[in-house]
């Protein structure tokens, strides 16, 4: 009666098609690539706290989060049953999430459950715990995982983003949660700081800075150990480094040559390769996913213009001839289009287009709004503004809604960077 | 003693029937015995029997239930261990129906797109020509296959690294359109997608066919570098040296010429 293998395989292989097919056709799947705005409604259950005194309390922080995270992850529409009229509201929901949040002592535990709807019936449950000071990265991985079970892709509530904070003369790296929460500095050098970018694995971050003294130099460091080291501080110019997509390598511009040139470094800084060999200006360099090609600003055509080009620096291209005076390009995780910004009257846009420079797309006006970088599931890009008067960060969700500001605590903030997923939370 | 006669005489006879009765009895007593003998053997033969036909049924019956306990411990087995890899086949039936959903979505957007085309008769504006070529196509349309979108889609493929697909689609269009002004560039991207691969012989051939075919085309520097850095790779430093100086002299103001003079002076 043993069965043989390929039978073995053939009678799971129907069992397990005869659960998913059926789940697949209730299920709602989300297209997370397509941008458009097809948000699914979900109702909110407030979590039943348990354990210590003080669950109630956060577990009433940890609802509001939740749905903040739900709301920004731009896949669904949300609504609050705990609030009045809530119920109301949550009629026409596809599914409804809750579950128990428990405290003890220094330790948090969240039993999250999604319920598809009318049927009630579980979909997805799953245990988070993490130390209750950091509380709201266990919310943000329940979030991601709820993300993640209707679109197909994790979300991005469990990252960070680095930026730049001005304060006077001074400019010092920065960073938050994603969600705009528990910005901290992670430098206090009194000097100039510019243009963050995380490794691949989120544990460190390149900038440039002066605080040599000298010229502008590429230093690294961990957000945790906050203790800086040098990468480059060669003759002349060393901005714009950005660690390629296997963290081997640093993309930059040297002005080791008297001309502002782009040069690959391995990761320690050393080993430069020249890139560029034109008397032009090549500045903002960034790799595309694959690692295979770089996109850059040169003013080699008379005005800044993106160009593209292979790693080793050859087969040299401008991205697109439909928009002029193009800089800070950002290529997206998926390389399938680019973003940049585009020289207004008045300040900059944000565009997007393929990565063959064809289908270009105003995405972002009104203010000036620059350094447009993607969140790591493709779905967000986050730049800095001042079009409500104040220079801060923003983020569009890609959905033609409006941008929304990220809360900096009313400093004037600039450059950001968005972190990839892993190295997102030390908890998890 | 007469007397002891005539009482003797009809005691003689009784005795004598009485012996007769005896003998008789006796005659047939023994095989009165000998039957039930008989009797309890053949029963006692028969109980041996069934006691052996039932020892014999206790044996298969201990076989089968052995066999029966066997089959059982193979069931949990294979129950405990389907359990422990269910979730893992689960998640990697997911992965594999997203993976399959993306390239349905990918190919269905291809569909469309061709199809809008078709019913449109090709009057809808065509999609810019990639900025690096410079060029329209030189194969006049004809409401058949694209050349520009057939070139757009294996870029495409190359840049978001599904190397495979690219190549089959630059192959696929130097079939079709091996005069068309994008030739070179389909050329050079089947070399970039053995390059990205680390393929670096299959990689310099292609490259080489952008150099024998369009030696005057706008990617012959950029593949006579590329065509370098395999051989390069590949450990033929002389032959990489040559290439480098026939680029710096074919192309003296490209690009190209001036990496080529870099890795020249780094090699010295």
């Amino acid at each position: 009666m043993t069965l043989r293998p390929l039978h073995r395989f053939s009678l799971f292989a129907i069992l397990a098609l005869a659960l998913v097919v059926p789940a697949l056709a209730d299920d709602v799947r989300l297209d997370i690539r397509s941008g458009a705005s097809s948000r699914l409604p979900l109702k909110l259950t407030a979590f039943t706290p348990a354990g210590d005194r003080d669950a109630g309390a956060t577990s009433v922080q940890a609802d509001e989060v939740l749905a903040a995270d739900l709301r920004n992850s731009g896949a669904f529409t949300v609504a609050r049953a705990w609030e009045a009229g809530g119920a109301a509201a949550a009629a026409s929901a596809q599914a409804e999430v809750g579950g128990k949040w428990t405290q003890r002592g220094s330790t948090i535990r969240l039993t999250g459950e999604v319920r598809e709807l009318p049927g009630r019936q579980v979909i997805l449950t799953k245990e988070y715990s993490g130390p209750a000071a950091r509380w709201r990265d266990v919310v943000h991985r329940f979030a991601d995982d709820i993300v993640l079970q209707f679109t197909g892709e994790l979300g991005v509530s469990a990252t960070r983003i680095a930026f730049i904070v001005q304060d006077g003369r001074t400019k010092e790296l920065w960073v938050m949660d994603a969600d705009g929460h528990d910005p901290r500095p992670l430098t206090a050098d009194r000097s100039v700081a510019q243009s963050p970018a995380w490794s691949p694995d989120g544990s460190l971050l390149i900038f440039t800075s002066y605080r040599g003294g000298g010229g502008p130099q590429l230093w690294v460091l961990s957000p945790e150990a906050r203790k800086p080291f040098l990468l480059s501080g060669r003759p002349g110019l060393n901005t714009g480094g950005a660690y390629s997509p296997d963290g081997t390598g640093v993309l930059c511009t040297l002005g080791i040559d008297g001309n502002a040139e782009l040069y690959r470094l391995d990761a320690r800084g050393g080993s430069p390769q020249r890139l560029t060999t034109h008397r032009g200006i090549d500045t903002s360099p960034c790799w595309s996913p694959t690692g295979r090609e770089i996109a850059f600003t040169s003013d080699r055509s008379g005005v800044p213009q993106v160009h593209v080009m292979d790693a080793d620096g050859g087969n040299l291209r401008r991205l697109t001839y439909d928009v002029s005076y193009t800089d800070s390009p950002a290529w997206s995780p998926r390389g399938d289009r680019l973003a940049f910004v585009v020289r207004t009257d008045g300040g900059f846009d944000i565009w997007t287009c393929r990565s063959d420079g064809t289908n270009t797309t105003r995405i972002v006006a009104g203010g000036s709004n620059e350094n447009p970088r993607w969140s790591p599931d493709g779905r967000h890009v986050v730049f800095s503004s001042d079009r409500d008067g104040k220079r801060s960060l923003w983020v569009s969700d890609l959905d033609g809604a409006s941008p929304r500001k990220l809360d900096t605590g009313g400093r004037k903030a600039m450059s950001p960077a968005w972190s990839p997923r892993s190295g997102a939370t030390s908890s998890r | 003693m007469s007397g002891r006669n005539t009482v003797t005489r009809p005691g003689r006879a009784a005795g004598t029937l009485l012996a007769a009765l005896l003998v008789a009895s006796a005659s047939l007593t023994p095989g009165c015995y000998s039957t039930q003998i008989t009797l309890l053997r053949s029963g006692l033969d028969s109980l041996r029997a069934q006691v052996d036909t039932m020892q014999a049924r206790d044996a298969v019956a201990y076989r089968v239930l052995a066999d029966t306990r066997s089959e059982l411990q193979s069931q949990r087995d294979l129950i405990l261990s389907t359990r422990a890899s269910s979730g893992s086949t689960m998640s990697e039936m997911f992965d594999q129906m997203s993976a399959l959903q993306g390239r349905l979505d990918e190919v269905l957007h291809r569909f469309t797109t061709i199809a809008e085309r078709a019913n449109t008769g090709g009057a809808t504006a065509a999609p810019a020509v990639p900025a690096a070529a410079g060029a329209v196509p030189a194969v006049p349309s004809t409401g058949g296959p694209d050349p520009i979108l057939a070139y757009d889609n294996a870029t495409r493929d190359l840049t978001e690294g599904r190397y495979g697909m690219a190549l089959q689609g630059y192959r696929e269009f130097l079939k079709r359109f091996g005069t068309s002004e994008l030739a070179d560039n389909a050329q050079y991207g089947a070399g970039e997608c053995f390059f990205a691969q680390a393929v670096f012989d299959s990689a310099s051939l292609e490259y080489a066919r952008v150099g024998e075919q369009w030696p005057k085309g706008d990617r012959a520097a950029a593949a006579l570098y590329k065509l370098a850095l395999c051989q390069e790779r590949l450990g033929r430093g002389a032959e990489s040296r040559r290439s480098l100086e026939d680029l710096i002299k074919r192309f003296p103001t490209s690009s190209e010429a001036g990496l080529a003079k870099d890795r020249l002076g780094s090699k010295k």
